[in-house]
């Protein structure tokens, strides 16, 4: 009865894949207040875009790792719907940090280096990373929520998690929002399709923060499942 | 020269047993590293021969004068010819199963071999039913009381110690607890069993131990807890990886004594046959016999069981140790508790189920329903085919 016993676990934990494309998710949203500052200070962005195509590449190796790793489970920690929604909108936050690098890439501002549209768009990315490293130790403390069997205070830590991740999407929200009243109260001074691409930006930037929100939502969904 | 072929035969499924068996017994262990390849061979080699030659002969008794209706298979001949049928047929069995990768079981086959030559020599009154229900009972009670006990054990550990407040106080509590009923268990049904002392004398017995251990692994487990500054969670799997060092033991220890009855059984039925004439119910079977059959298994976890764990050890990633203990505890437990009972089972199967229990109770990253769905074909299957197997070895040799 060779190797019985090991064909009953998985090769691969599920949520080591989840955690590791959360490392990925992670190391590609630090790219982005690089590729602003740069941006703003007239650097090439276009290398960032293409490391995230890069990761976004890995990601989506992890991604068909993972729906491949639950198949053939039963009795797993989480159901693999709950799971595999986790994973979809955690890719969202990735696919966003691609969406913000590309439009980057599309077009210059002009005159705006007076004003404080840089400052603005340099604390948005800020926020919107923060975001991003929360949703990272959510996804990262899971496992021990996990490994305590649900103990209520892991749970407990975890839903605090989930609150300060609440609101800091709620903070990059009011600052897109803005970033968009200072950028039409310009719109004298500044080319129109500059501002529309400005607010573009903006919006997009700080739907990557919304994301990390759907993913904490979804585990909050979780927890109280458990 | 019937009973020198028999020993070989007797003596190499011991060491296939130990090679390969031995490391699915192993392998939760193995697997959340409580213990290293080497530990495992070594734990395996000295508690499988212990296991088998101080509690082996409840089984073996079985398989040698329980399956067979001794009144109606009486002679010599065709109990040593049977008997040789039976080890061969399961042989065969088990290699074809081996070489498939199916999840047959060494103690199904060896039963269904003895059933299979006692239906050809006698028809189907040579075979006791009553016992065969009891025993084919056990291989659907062992797995399920295996993965009840994981399930209750791993929601013990649970709500005592992984969900309080200080999981590390609550370890320093509760894990000398665990230790000492596992100490408990042990050494009562030892001396029960094996001492053959009364059932006061053996709870006092238990008692003793039960005592001992807790004091010794209260005072361990508390400097280890000092020691050690990680994480909570850390210590915890930390004491218990610790911890599964004794039901390492405790897994080799009972699957020594299940075991050792598929390899020695029909051994000792040719024996029993030339020295006392029958399988009669007052023939015990020779402790020497029991002797070999352990060192069988330990000589085959020494020469193959290194390989195999190796295997096992790194490719099971997703169990940790408080798992891994619940599973070890429940399965060693329920096959100790059969092979009291002197029921024949499998080892491997109550291990899935114990698995099984765990990953019930939410403590597992998932459990493969392949598997699950591999072993219930195979128990339907094993015993018919092998036993079929013996039948036509049997008609050969006559």
């Amino acid at each position: 009865m060779t190797r019985l016993i090991e064909k009953l676990f998985p090769k691969e934990s599920p949520l080591k894949l989840l955690r590791e494309h959360s490392d990925i998710v992670l190391e590609a949203a630090a790219y982005l207040p690089k590729a602003m500052k740069d941006y703003f200070s007239g650097g090439n962005v276009e290398k960032f875009s293409y490391e995230v195509e890069k990761l976004e590449k890995q990601a989506d190796l992890l991604k068909t790792k993972l729906r491949g790793s639950y198949e053939k489970f039963r009795f797993a920690f989480f159901d693999r719907a709950d799971i595999m929604a986790i994973l979809h909108k955690q890719d969202s936050v990735i696919d966003k940090v691609d969406d913000a690098l590309k439009i980057l890439r599309m077009n210059r501002v002009e005159a705006i280096e007076k004003t404080d549209i840089p400052r603005l768009f340099t604390d948005l990315c800020a926020s919107v990373y923060d975001s991003v490293k929360l949703m990272h130790e959510l996804i990262h403390t899971l496992t021990k929520v996990v490994e305590s069997a649900f103990s209520p205070e892991e749970v407990k830590k975890e839903y605090g998690d989930i609150d300060i991740l609440e609101n800091l999407e709620f903070k990059s929200d009011t600052e897109s929002v803005h970033i968009g009243e200072i950028l039409f109260s310009l719109k004298k001074e500044l080319n129109p399709v500059d501002i529309f691409y400005l607010v573009n930006l903006a919006i997009t930037i700080s739907n990557i923060a919304d994301n990390t929100e759907n993913v904490a939502e979804s585990i909050a969904m979780l927890l109280k499942m458990e | 020269m019937i009973l020198i072929l028999s020993a070989a035969l007797g003596l190499a499924l011991a060491m296939a047993i130990g090679g390969n068996d031995v490391a699915n017994s192993m392998a939760t262990a193995v697997g959340a590293k409580a213990i290293t390849v080497k530990q495992a061979v070594m734990i395996a080699a000295v508690l499988e021969f212990s296991g088998a030659f101080f509690f082996g002969a409840h089984v073996t008794s079985t398989i040698t004068k329980g399956i067979l209706n001794p009144s109606i298979i009486s002679s010599d001949k065709t109990l040593m010819y049977g008997a040789l049928s039976a080890l061969i047929g399961a042989f065969i069995w088990l290699a074809i199963a081996t070489l498939k990768g199916w999840p047959v079981s060494t103690t199904h086959s060896i039963v269904g071999g003895m059933v299979g030559f006692g239906i050809v020599a006698g028809g189907l009154g040579a075979v006791n039913w009553a016992k065969m229900l009891m025993i084919v009972s056990s291989w659907f009670i062992s797995p399920f009381v295996g993965g009840l006990l994981a399930f209750v054990v791993f929601k013990l550990i649970a709500f005592s110690i992984l969900r309080r407040k200080s999981p590390i106080t609550a370890t320093k509590h509760y894990a000398p607890l665990y230790i000492a009923g596992t100490l408990f268990i042990i050494s009562f049904l030892f001396s029960i069993k094996t001492l053959k002392l009364g059932t006061y004398s053996s709870l006092l017995v238990g008692g003793v131990f039960f005592t001992l251990g807790f004091l010794v692994s209260f005072l361990l487990v508390a400097k280890y807890a000092r020691k050690n500054q990680h994480e909570p969670y850390e210590i915890v799997e930390g004491t218990f990886r610790k911890m599964q060092v004794l039901t390492s033991c405790y897994v080799s220890f009972a699957h020594g004594a299940n075991d050792v009855a598929n390899a020695v059984g029909p051994l000792a039925v040719v024996y029993i046959a030339l020295t006392a004439g029958g399988i009669g119910s007052h023939v015990e079977v020779p402790s020497w016999m029991l002797a070999i059959g352990g060192f069988g298994i330990a000589l085959g976890v020494g020469i193959w069981g290194k390989k195999v764990m190796d295997t096992v050890g790194t490719r099971i990633t997703t169990l940790n140790n408080t798992r891994g203990f619940s599973i070890d505890f429940a399965a060693a437990t329920t096959v100790l508790l059969s092979s009291f009972f002197g029921m024949p089972v499998s080892t491997t199967h109550t291990v899935v189920g114990a698995v099984t229990g765990v990953g019930l109770a939410h403590g597992l990253e998932g459990v493969n329903r392949g598997v699950l769905k591999n072993i219930l074909w195979a128990w339907f299957v094993t015993v018919p085919v092998s036993g079929i197997i013996s039948g036509l070895l049997f008609m050969l040799f006559i």
